[in-house]
């Protein structure tokens, strides 16, 4: 992990509320994995102290660069979205652990809302390792889906509008409920992967759990110093420590891990 | 050998007997171990770091969310989790010993007796990698010890004392701003045999979720921090410098050499780098930067005479 000052590529606002921004990464930097995070100091206000974390949602060597994935919801983002390209960054990375890759046969990827930002890095590697992940994004209409963002994707995932205004009529957890009725076992030898809304992946990670695939979540929280050092991120988890730092033992868990009932 | 010297300005100070060798550290809980900040800061170049609270037992800590942003500050109540003094000594000790910068001990307890049993643990076996001791007789966010013992005077002074005769090392007793006079708990410490105040502490704070009419941190109250304490921190070492004679160490808010500066014009002989260094890492270094340049230009030769040349 590193700070460093990146120069902005591109702003771009993808849908409703969601904006990507691309970024230079150097090369001093570590590559990031899918799952890890940047966290990002640069709001031009004296006001708002906290660095703000990110999942990453692209990286490319050979081109140096970096994204993420935001939805403008506050002053900070929204002082992130007015931020032009050639502008500077404060960002450090890359933070925190990522996906494991198992030797399962397929991978099902879930991303809900905002939360699709890992999940579109994790299927643009699984697809560049021909493993053909099977991806599924739900958002809550058609207003918020970034359709030309999805449209370039180098997979074409399945995209779901809790209105069915766009695409699959109900939530990813519907449709994977949907498909797995479907019969002959859709989902064996299945890995899953999600990320969005805590409610999103708590149903998420029920339904693996009932059908016995290995379930991994991205979770979110209030972040101190992104760094494992203020324990301000913890979240409940099982077992006898009682809480994991999302910065340092996450953000990625295994689903069981999670105490659901604990998070609000 | 530690230098003490950049640019022909000493920036040492002494404490009993043993040297610090420049005035800007990093506040206990905001700088963890030290090891988790490993390629953001350069620990060498701080002249304290302040360890996460150590107490008897792991704490897990309180139940979540725990920080909380407020205007120019953070709310928290993280609640002391950490690895208990067993764990420090085998998994934190053997990284200290890397460093160079005093590593100083933070001390936190339920009651007398788990704060006299951490110290005893570690002067039976932490031997010379640390440098000295913080006693927190302040964190405002666990229901038994801490602020309780630092919000009356005479626990303060009798705690105090019960720790020096456990050990012969520097002995820095960390005081709250949530007392009416802090003063009275600063002389108090010093007559219990204090070698050194830091102040402040988190001034106790509440924001409340107006849409789920309740308060957004579990526990209701938290500690604030920031920017925003600044004023109040400066306040405070003023006051403090002047009812008492042993060093004050300033903490509150610090984000630029230019509030460094005014904690020690203040009075301080040195100063903590707390939230600050969430928000940007290299804020210590940048501090250190900016008090060494205020002083040769200003022809200081000894970070004492910042107090003298206080109108």
């Amino acid at each position: 992990m590193k700070q460093f000052r990146a120069r902005v590529r591109s702003n771009r606002n993808i849908a409703k509320d969601y904006y990507e921004m691309v970024f230079d990464w150097p090369e001093s930097a570590e590559s990031p994995l899918p799952g890890q995070f940047i966290s990002v100091k640069s709001f031009g206000t004296a006001d708002l102290i906290l660095r703000r974390p990110f999942a990453i949602s692209a990286f490319e060597t050979a081109d140096g660069f970096a994204a993420i994935i935001y939805q403008k919801r506050g002053k900070a983002t929204s002082m992130l979205a007015a931020t032009d390209p050639g502008e500077l960054v404060d960002l450090v990375g890359p933070l925190g652990n990522s996906f494991p890759l198992t030797q399962e046969l397929t991978s099902l990827l879930v991303g809900g809302g905002v939360g699709l930002g890992p999940i579109v890095f994790l299927g643009s590697r699984l697809a560049s390792l021909r493993l053909r992940p099977t991806v599924v994004l739900g958002f809550r209409d058609a207003s918020c889906v970034p359709t030309d963002y999805v449209g370039a994707l180098r997979f074409e995932p399945v995209v779901c509008t809790d209105d069915g205004s766009v695409g699959f009529h109900g939530t990813t957890v519907d449709w994977l409920r949907a498909h797995a009725a479907e019969g002959r076992d859709p989902f064996a030898r299945t890995s899953v992967y999600a990320c969005g809304p805590n409610a999103m992946m708590s149903v998420c990670s029920d339904f693996c759990e009932r059908l016995g695939l290995p379930c991994w979540v991205s979770m979110e929280q209030i972040m101190g110093c992104g760094v494992g050092a203020c324990v301000g991120c913890a979240i409940p988890v099982n077992g006898s420590e009682r809480f994991a730092r999302v910065c340092t033992e996450g953000p990625v868990f295994e689903s069981r891990a999670i105490q659901w009932e604990q998070i609000q | 050998m530690i230098s003490t010297t950049i640019n022909g300005l000493d920036l040492s100070l002494e404490i009993r007997g043993k040297t610090m060798r420049n005035p800007v550290g990093a506040a206990s809980g905001t700088i963890g171990y030290g090891s988790e900040y490993e390629g953001l800061i350069n620990l060498d170049r701080l002249g304290a770091l302040y360890t996460k609270a150590v107490t008897l037992e792991p704490r897990p800590g309180n139940d979540a969310p725990r920080i909380v942003e407020t205007p120019c500050g953070i709310l928290n109540s993280i609640g002391l989790a950490n690895v208990g003094v067993e764990r420090f000594l085998t998994e934190k000790l053997p990284y200290f010993e890397s460093l160079e910068c005093a590593v100083v001990a933070n001390i936190a307890g339920a009651s007398a007796e788990e704060y006299l049993e951490v110290v005893s643990r570690l002067e039976a076996k932490a031997g010379n990698c640390l440098w000295g001791y913080e006693i927190n007789l302040s964190c405002p966010n666990v229901k038994e010890g801490c602020m309780v013992f630092g919000t009356e005077a005479s626990q303060v002074e009798l705690l105090t004392r019960a720790i020096r005769e456990r050990t012969t090392k520097p002995l820095i007793v960390k005081l709250t701003p949530n007392v009416t006079d802090i003063a009275l708990m600063a002389r108090a410490a010093e007559a219990g045999g204090a070698d050194a105040v830091s102040c402040i502490n988190t001034l106790l704070g509440m924001v409340i979720d107006v849409n789920k009419r309740r308060p957004i941190l579990p526990g209701g109250t938290g500690g604030l921090s920031g920017p925003a304490i600044l004023p109040v921190g400066v306040a405070a070492v003023y006051r403090v410098s002047r009812a008492i004679e042993i060093p004050v160490i300033g903490i509150g808010g610090i984000a630029t050499a230019e509030d460094a500066l005014q904690y020690l014009l203040a009075g301080a002989s040195a100063v903590q780098i707390g939230t600050a260094n969430f928000a940007d890492p290299s804020t210590a270094e940048k501090v250190l930067e900016g008090v060494t340049a205020y002083a040769a230009k200003q022809g200081f030769e000894h970070i004492s005479a910042f107090h003298g040349h206080f109108e």
